[in-house]
Formats: C-alpha cells, sequence, structure tokens
C-alpha cells in the first residue's frame, strides 16, 4: 500500500514537471532529435521571454546538417538555462533556498547513513534512497522551471514557510500534548489554511487560476522540504530519541543492531513520508484554491 | 545603482557587425556565423541588447506550417554606442612615439 501511494505521487510530480515543461515549447511539431531538445528548452524560458524562444526554434528550422542543429541546439538550450526573467523580484532568491535546501536535505542522509551505517542494510532502504532522490531532484526541478514560468517567489516562499511551521507545531503538539483532543483538532485545522491563502492571494495578485496554482506548487516544494530538513535534522541531532512506544516495542524484530539506529532510520523514513505527504497536500489544497478564486474571479458580478 | 561596465569583445563584435549595414535586419543564425559566436553566447547577447533598448527586433512571418523568424538591426541608441565605442577605443590607443631627428 505505502509503495502504491508513493508510486502515484512520484508519478504525478513526474507528470506536472513535464507538462510544465512542454506546455511552451510544443506551439510547432519538433521534427527530429535537436528539434525536440530546443522544444523541451524552449519551456524553460521565463514568461516574458518565450519570444526568444521562438526566435530560436525558428532559426533551427534554416540550419539543414545534422551536426550543426545539434550544435544550435544545444548552444540554445545553454543560453534558456542562462536567461534570466526579465523581472526577476524573489525568484532568483527562492530558486538558491530551493536548491540549498534540497542539498542540505540530501547531505543530511548521507550523514545519517555515514554514522549509521548499518541502516543501508535495513529493507528496502535502497528503493527509499533512489525514490528521495527523484524527489529532491524533481522538486527542485520544479522549482526553477516554476520561478522562471513567472510564480511569485516572495509569496510561495511565505506561503510555504507558514504551511511548514503549520505542519511543525502540530507535530510537536500531538508528540507534547498528545491527550489534549481539542487543541489538536484547532492545529488540524489550521494545517489548510496557508496554502490555501497562498493560492487565493496568487489567483488575486496574478489575475489568472495559473498564476496562483504556480504560486501553490512552488510554496508546496517550499514547504516539504523545510519539514524534511526540521526532521531530519532533529532526528539526527538527537539521534532518534525520545523514543516512542511504538519503536520500542518494534526495535527487537528490526533486525537492526541498537535502538539509535532503528530510531534515526524510522525518523528519516518518516521525513521522507512527511516530504512527499506535505509537498502533495499542500499543492493540492493551494491549487484547489486558486481554481475556485480563478473561478470566483470570471464569475459575472450581479446586475440589480 | 546602475552599473557601467564595457561590453564584452563577443558584445563588441555583434554591435559592429549589426552597425556594418545599420538599417539592414539580421538573422540570428547568420549573425551567430559572420561573428563567429555559438548561438549560446549569442542569444544571451541579443537579449542583453535588447532590454537595453540597443537592439530592436522584428518577426518575419514564415511559409505555412514553418516559425516564423526574429530579425534584428540596432536602434539610434545602440549605434551611438558603437560610435562612443569607437571614440574610447581610438583615446585608448597608446600615442604614437615622435622619433628624433637626430635618430632618424
Amino acid at each position: 500500500m505505502g509503495s502504491l501511494v508513493l508510486v502515484l505521487i512520484l508519478g504525478s510530480l513526474t507528470v506536472v514537471t513535464l507538462a510544465r515543461l512542454r506546455r511552451r515549447g510544443a506551439r510547432t511539431r519538433p521534427v527530429d532529435a535537436p528539434a525536440r531538445l530546443l522544444a523541451w528548452a524552449v519551456g524553460l524560458l521565463p514568461a516574458d521571454r518565450a519570444d526568444w524562444g521562438q526566435a530560436m526554434v525558428g532559426e533551427l528550422e534554416q540550419v539543414r546538417q545534422r551536426p550543426k542543429r545539434w550544435r544550435f541546439a544545444a548552444g540554445c538550450l545553454a543560453a534558456t538555462l542562462l536567461l534570466p526573467a526579465r523581472r526577476a523580484g524573489a525568484g532568483p532568491l527562492v530558486i538558491g533556498l530551493v536548491v540549498a535546501a534540497a542539498t542540505a536535505g540530501a547531505a543530511l542522509v548521507a550523514y545519517g547513513l555515514l554514522r549509521y551505517p548499518a541502516i543501508i542494510a535495513g529493507r528496502g532502504t535502497w528503493a527509499a534512497l533512489i525514490a528521495f532522490a527523484a524527489v529532491v531532484a524533481g522538486l527542485a526541478l520544479l522549482a526553477v522551471v516554476l520561478v522562471r514560468q513567472g510564480a511569485p517567489g516572495g509569496l510561495a516562499l511565505l506561503g510555504g514557510l507558514g504551511t511548514a511551521g503549520v505542519w511543525l507545531l502540530f507535530g510537536y503538539a500531538a508528540v507534547t500534548y498528545a491527550p489534549t483532543r481539542p487543541a489538536l483538532s484547532w492545529l488540524l485545522l489550521a494545517l489548510p489554511l496557508a496554502p490555501l491563502a497562498v493560492g487565493a492571494a496568487a489567483t488575486r495578485r496574478g489575475r489568472t487560476g495559473a498564476a496562483g496554482r504556480r504560486a501553490a506548487l512552488l510554496s508546496a516544494v517550499v514547504a516539504g522540504l523545510v519539514l524534511f530538513l526540521a526532521l531530519a535534522g532533529v532526528a539526527l541531532l538527537t539521534a532518534g530519541g525520545p523514543y516512542d512506544a511504538g519503536q520500542l516495542r518494534d526495535f527487537p524484530g528490526s533486525g537492526f543492531p541498537d535502538m539509535a539506529t532503528y530510531a534515526v532510520s524510522d525518523n528519516l523514513g518518516t521525513a521522507m513520508s512527511l516530504l512527499l505527504l506535505a509537498s502533495t497536500v499542500t499543492a493540492t489544497l493551494g491549487c484547489a484554491s486558486a481554481t475556485v478564486a480563478a473561478w470566483f474571479r470570471r464569475a459575472p458580478a450581479p446586475t440589480a | 545603482m546602475k552599473r557601467n561596465r564595457s561590453p564584452s569583445p563577443q558584445v563588441v563584435r555583434v554591435m559592429h557587425a549589426l552597425a556594418a549595414e545599420p538599417s539592414r535586419w539580421r538573422y540570428g543564425y547568420d549573425l551567430g556565423a559572420e561573428v563567429d559566436l555559438k548561438s549560446g553566447s549569442l542569444y544571451p547577447i541579443l537579449v542583453r541588447l535588447a532590454d537595453r533598448g540597443l537592439l530592436e527586433a522584428t518577426w518575419e512571418p514564415g511559409p505555412p506550417g514553418k516559425p516564423a523568424r526574429h530579425l534584428y538591426r540596432l536602434t539610434a541608441a545602440g549605434l551611438d554606442q558603437v560610435a562612443q565605442l569607437a571614440t574610447e577605443a581610438v583615446a585608448q590607443r597608446p600615442p604614437v612615439p615622435h622619433r628624433r631627428w637626430k635618430e632618424a
């Protein structure tokens, strides 16, 4: 069941990223591999640079020899990656932070494996590591594409941090004040507020549902990565402690040599799962909010 | 504060090539071949020049089913910049040493 959810989430992420990459690159049907490469590269351009992408496509059409077509398309790919958006805003900062967070996340996992090498021998560790690497790389790539397509970096960053903050608060409260159910219920209600607010606010500012969905997706990337860094960081700093009742119960049958290794492995797995869960839930709620907000914008005002 | 850096040799080459026939619209691929710049270097240069108002662009409709082509030429500000670059190049050239009659 867990594997099925993982595959579904990974598949959704891949589809969203590929769809965003293809959307603006598909105005003319690519005829060969260099043309397909260029069409893909053009999709990486910021929205306000799209005409330059079409200029490159128009020139490639004139290049006849295959090696020259490859060289031209490869050069254009480099150019599309280097061209900054005309109105960059906080976008480059968000890209920098997301890439730094993704790198830090990978470094934390690597440190965990070095510090507790027995984790590698655990059941399903390699599959989890490969999935984690794919998700982190996919999230970083998605962030780059979204920012270059004009996602509002500042709003998405604030929304992502806010969402991660509520998740962390909820998790802390759930562990510390488990018997106090009403408080937890209120916090649970607060979980969707940040993504809903981001989707609606970005739609209002960008005036389209697409603008709102871009902000919602970017805030989901930020929220997931921040949440992962916090959980994985705490797991490694405290050697997985304090151990909960479930971990103490399951440890003897886990096959791990010591409690710390088992707890760190378990907590890193939880952090990886939450990276996916928080990103997906935040993205879903934010996109839904943006779509509804756009629908209300389009709805005609009642006449007296 | 806006930086006022001197343009790179590649930018200067592109501007000089465009200034050679100021009224003529140029294709990107031909321009790159003329100044020996790959597309990865040429397009960022063209984009920067256009952002600074030194380059203007227009579209040439392609035949049915083919994409349009982008054409470029320098604006008046771009031509002024080329003239200024030429003036600066002359000013920075080291003076030719005068020979004395006795040495001749």
